[in-house]
């Protein structure tokens, strides 16, 4: 199954993406259908605030995750996965960033990056959960990098939404269910 | 009169696009004006009405009064359910959700939200029916 959950800034989507994906995982277990659970963070740990959130987020989750922490190539992990693996991606801003300012990646070569994730989880038979954040609600901004990123991620958006099963906003850690519910 | 609300790129236009038939288009950014909507409305098609906060935008450096453009557009709003009403064609309202950053830093910016705000809160007490888009999908709130 794929899943896309986006909401904003401490909306609790990192928690709510969490306990979807524990769930997907302990449900495989019950059913003797032993798969792994990932957690890919995109984010690195470059600076102190970053180191601090990272911990914050590490201390919430459980030990049965397996954390991978990989900034470009999502491509080289997914390969790998199993069937009834479940693999959280958090976050999409984040990975967008950094192929946009540090690989100089184009929009349609994200694209085809993130439709290559999708087909992976598909063929693979594995659970894939992308986590992202809105932040196309603001004033227009000004300047063209940031537009230009803003429109990019927006695209990768309603790529993932036409292909997931479920896709979930979360506000003030509610989840409101936009397509398939459980 | 229908408005279809969201953020920067959330796939409004192709909402509608896929949604109505034959439409008439008056785009701001397309550089038309806003009293052109007249001229444009083909007979027997929707017109649509997209670029709002570029045209605020524009008054903003005219007019000192927020409450001055807000009252011109909600007349405008007024002449337009009106026209529909007559026409018996239906008018379709795109508008950019632009609430939900920061507070901007320039004055100019925040007249600009708090204006577009207002003038969104009024096209939706017209209309039958709001539509809010989030990342190509569309949920209908009124």
């Amino acid at each position: 199954m794929i899943i896309f959950i986006s909401g904003g800034a401490r909306s609790g989507k990192s928690h709510f993406s969490e306990q979807t994906a524990l769930s997907l995982y302990n449900q495989g277990n019950e059913e003797n259908q032993r798969g792994c659970l990932y957690y890919i963070a995109t984010a690195k740990t470059s600076d102190e605030e970053m180191v601090e959130r990272i911990q914050i987020h590490q201390q919430d989750r459980g030990k049965e995750w397996k954390t991978v922490e990989e900034s470009f190539d999502l491509e080289r992990i997914l390969s790998t996965c199993k069937k009834e693996d479940v693999i959280l991606i958090d976050c999409l801003t984040i990975w967008l960033s950094n192929v946009m300012f540090e690989r100089d990646y184009s929009l349609k070569k994200a694209e085809m990056a993130v439709n290559c994730w999708l087909s992976l989880a598909r063929e693979g038979q594995f659970h894939l959960l992308i986590v992202s954040n809105d932040v196309n609600a603001g004033i227009p901004f000004p300047d063209k990098a940031v537009l230009t990123y803003i429109y990019s991620l927006q695209r990768l958006h309603q790529t993932i939404v036409e292909q997931s099963e479920l896709v979930v906003e979360v506000q003030a850690g509610i989840p409101t269910y936009w397509k398939g519910e459980r | 009169m229908q408005l279809v609300i969201g953020g920067a790129f959330s796939g409004k236009r192709k909402i509608v696009k896929d949604t109505i038939g034959t439409c008439s288009w008056v785009s701001a950014y397309q550089e038309d004006r806003i009293a052109d909507w007249e001229t444009r409305w083909l007979h027997g098609t929707t017109l649509v009405i997209e670029g709002w906060e570029k045209w605020i935008a524009d008054e903003l450096t005219t007019s000192e009064s927020n409450d001055d453009i807000r009252s011109l557009y909600k007349a405008l709003f007024q002449t337009l359910f009106e026209e529909e009403q007559r026409r018996k064609n239906k008018i379709v309202l795109i508008m950019l959700e632009m609430g939900k950053g920061i507070v901007p830093l320039q004055k100019k910016d925040r007249r600009l939200r708090d204006i577009a705000g207002w003038i969104a809160q009024d096209a939706a007490q017209l209309s039958d029916q709001v539509d809010y888009v989030w990342n190509g999908l569309a949920r209908r709130l009124k």
